[in-house]
């Protein structure tokens, strides 16, 4: 189990610095000039003399070969020192601390919101006996399995914040006022909803109700009936627990998903996040910016990947061994 | 009137649309074990799942005179141990939750009951063995001390030995309780239980003292089924001819997974002449079917030669390897898993050679199944149908592996028939695979005993109950009815 685990954070090491070069690198094979770029903002779109473009772009180290470079931000980085922004000139780790755990709080909402409404919703189709309410999921699964993520935001809003004023439509905090727990949980809840009720959900949904469903008359099931156990240990041990390990697999996946759409979320709600700051960065060829941001975007998917895992393991004897058959 | 044990009176039970159980009356004392015999499809579990409270049912089921409650009174072990137990708990967990919904019971002596290490209680589901299994199916349903056993076919996939093993420890429990053991095999009723019943078509046909109903069968069932257990050898005269139509010389083979590494076959010799039929008997892991895919040219051996014809099979070009495979017809133990589910019979049977009726008449089908697909017929009529489709490809070699251990012995007798027809009509050599030492013994010419990766035994079967290896003696011994009727 250590030796495992070992090697599993050995990997995600591999993971990390692999995405770094091929970030590093995408972004180099890009069109445009970062330095183009800056000059172009700050004298406030007129075009720059190729002169200027050319002195910057020594100043900013731009000319040295890519390995050069990567070495650079490589060595720098393994120290805690992720350059500095093209764009506002500060340096790139304040700017993620001060956005990252907007991002956080808003994409670990989410999650919680789509897999616990999941499971839920997953339970009671597989459970249930009544048709009419098997075929109303289907067909909420289905409706939802058509909208992506952007479009259930834009509903959301109109529903909630447009149309009604039920609910603030974006920000952290209502303009000029303080960032209150109270409010901060208003403004948090369209924003989790959009980004957790996309295309995706249904799918977490089919994975408990085919999971469950599929164990509801297995033999062990039958077993542990027959024995005379309470519902609640057959329900909970016998059926939940070996019928979630699909879904729990998933886990890992669906954050990745579900940080994916945090980007146009965080705009559409003008929440204070990494993702509209990546997006605004992507458009000025902030380059130390967007390369930050992408690696905290991978160590999220990987730290999600890994807790699956964990949970899997707790679940499943057999994936402790690396016997993942006949699961 | 209170009677101890399990009474039942009129019990029916249905399934959407029909009635499979027609008013049974059964009564089986506390302290006797009862068989209920019959062939597949009869209602005999069905019953058993109905008085364990699986299945609505018509009628009552009476435990020492008060009607039966739920998972206290009867105690149910299941055909399929390793499928009844939930995989991502321990044996501990089973057996304590058992315990504590009832109040009483104590898991390491219900282990020790039955022959196993209270350290296994640690162990998952997927460590056990068949046998263990088996075994901690069967203390998990006494472990709270339930006044009826229903043990459920529960030694149809083991081999001779450990079912003799599970058998004895199940009579064993007889001793304060009743016991109702469920077996489509008449010879293992007899050997296990006090009184038989013979069910057919959700009714008992006939029911009294296994010895009454072994000596003098008054129903044609019974007379079939006793027929079936106690057979004769089924075994064509016609000797074999001359040479070696496949032989394997100093065969080894390792079988290497991610945990562990077995030596399945450690130096295994065996050459089987033309037209002859061999059967290849062992226990389980005693490297059987790893023979098989030898024998197949499928599977290559690490050391030792596999002879077809007298040519190396792994020295010819791949296309003549190919060759070879197609004039080699299998049958498997589990003849819907090795069907296509969308084929039709037609198509699958066309995909060994060119389809034609009298392949399906041959194995005794109508030849209107052609266009049923595997999964709407029965376990006897796939089998035979997987017969048809190794002829299709006019084999010169058919290797059967377990072909009958899934079948009633009514229509394993079918098929046993059916193979020996082919050697007559055919010529064609057989190799058969079973850990039934009856089943070799029927279709047979010569038996050989495979142990621990070797042939430790090559016995003309007639001869086989002179056989001295120990193996051999374990296997006869463990076998039942053995001496006395075949």
């Amino acid at each position: 189990m250590a030796l495992r685990a070992v090697r599993r954070l050995a990997t995600a090491a591999l993971v990390v610095a692999a995405l770094s070069v091929v970030c590093f690198g995408l972004l180099d094979a890009a069109p445009g000039d970062p330095a183009a770029s800056v000059l172009e903002a700050r004298s406030g779109g007129r075009p720059p003399s190729p002169a200027a473009i050319a002195e910057l772009r020594g100043e900013m180290g731009l000319d040295d070969p890519p390995p050069v470079r990567y070495w650079r931000w490589a060595s720098h980085a393994l120290r805690g020192d992720l350059g500095t922004s093209y764009m506002s000139g500060r340096p790139v780790t304040e700017t993620l601390g001060d956005t990252v755990p907007w991002t956080l709080l808003l994409t670990a909402s989410a999650v919680l919101l789509s897999f616990a409404a999941a499971l839920a919703v997953g339970l009671v189709a597989a459970l249930t006996r009544r048709a009419w309410l098997r075929r109303g999921i289907d067909l909420l699964l289905f409706v939802m399995g058509g909208m992506p993520g952007f479009v259930v935001a834009l509903l959301l809003l109109y529903a909630f914040a447009a149309a009604t004023h039920l609910m603030p439509s974006g920000g952290v905090s209502r303009p000029g006022e303080p960032v209150t727990a109270y409010g901060l949980l208003a403004h948090l809840m369209l924003p989790a909803c959009a980004l957790a009720f996309g295309h995706h959900f249904g799918v977490y949904v089919r994975l408990v109700e085919n999971g469950v469903g599929r164990l509801r008359d297995a033999p062990h099931v039958q077993n542990a009936r027959v024995r005379g156990l309470p519902r609640r240990t057959v329900v909970v041990r016998h059926l939940m627990r070996p019928g979630l390990v699909p879904f729990t697999a998933r886990l890992g996946v669906g954050v990745g998903t579900l940080v994916a759409g945090v980007y146009a979320t965080e705009v559409i709600f003008s929440w204070p996040g990494m993702g509209r700051e990546a997006i605004s960065a992507a458009r000025a060829q902030d380059h130390p910016l967007l390369i930050a941001i992408v690696l905290v975007t991978g160590l999220i998917v990987i730290a999600a990947n890994l807790a699956a895992e964990l949970i899997v393991a707790a679940l499943d004897p057999r994936a402790r061994t690396g016997r993942a058959d006949a699961a | 009137m209170t009677s101890s044990g399990l009474t039942i009176t009129g019990l029916t039970v249905d399934v959407p649309g029909r009635r499979v159980v027609h008013g049974l009356d059964l009564a089986v004392p506390a302290g006797r074990v009862l068989a209920l015999a019959g062939p597949s499809g009869g209602g005999k579990t069905l019953t058993a799942r109905a008085i364990a409270g699986l299945h609505p049912h018509g009628g009552t089921v009476l435990v020492n005179g008060r009607p039966s409650v739920r998972g206290r009174d009867v105690g149910y072990a299941f055909q399929d141990a390793l499928a009844s137990l939930n995989p991502t708990v321990t044996v501990r967990r089973h057996l304590t939750e058992t315990v504590k919904a009832h109040g009483t019971g104590d898991p390491g002596a219900a282990l020790a009951r039955f022959g196993l290490d209270p350290a296994l209680a640690a162990a998952h589901p997927f460590e056990l063995s068949g046998g263990q299994a088996q075994r901690v199916a069967l203390a998990l349903a006494t472990v709270h001390g339930p006044p009826v056993l229903i043990a459920d076919e529960v030694t149809t996939a083991l081999d001779p030995v450990t079912q003799a093993a599970v058998l004895d420890l199940v009579r064993a429990e007889a001793r304060d309780r009743a016991i109702l053991l469920i077996t489509h095999d008449l010879a293992a009723a007899a050997r296990w239980a006090d009184d038989i019943a013979v069910m057919r078509d959700g009714r008992i046909v006939e029911q009294g003292p296994a010895d009454r109903i072994l000596a003098d069968p008054q129903s044609d069932l019974a007379r079939g089924l006793v027929a079936a257990a106690t057979a004769a050898p089924v075994a064509a005269e016609a000797p074999p001819g001359d040479g070696e139509a496949v032989s394997v010389q100093g065969l080894r083979r390792v079988l290497r997974s991610r945990r562990r590494t077995t030596v399945a076959l450690d130096g295994a010799d065996l050459a089987v002449r033309p037209g002859e039929a061999v059967a290849i008997v062992g226990r389980s892991g005693s490297g059987k079917s790893t023979l098989v895919g030898a024998l197949a040219a499928l599977d290559r051996p690490d050391a030792g030669t596999v002879l077809r014809g007298g040519r190396d099979v792994w020295a010819l070009r791949d296309r003549d390897r190919r060759a070879v495979r197609r004039r080699t017809g299998l049958v498997f133990q589990d003849p819907l898993a090795s069907f296509d589910p969308r084929h039709t019979v037609r198509q699958a049977i066309a995909e060994a050679g060119p389809y034609d009726d009298d392949l399906l008449r041959y194995v005794g089908l109508d030849p209107a199944m052609a266009a049923r697909r595997p999964a709407t017929l029965s376990g006897g009529e796939c089998q035979r149908v997987a017969i048809a489709r190794a002829l299709a490809q006019k084999p010169d070699v058919l290797l059967a592996d377990e072909p009958t251990s899934g079948l009633d012995v009514l229509t394993e007798d079918r098929v046993l028939r059916l193979l020996t027809g082919l050697r007559r009509d055919h010529g064609i050599t057989i190799a058969l695979v079973t850990h039934d030492l009856r089943v070799a013994r029927r279709v047979a010419d010569r038996v050989v005993v495979l142990h621990a990766g070797r042939i430790v035994e090559d016995v003309p079967a007639r001869a086989l109950d002179d056989a001295r290896h120990p193996e051999t003696r374990r296997l006869l011994d463990a076998t039942a009815l053995t001496g006395k009727w075949a």
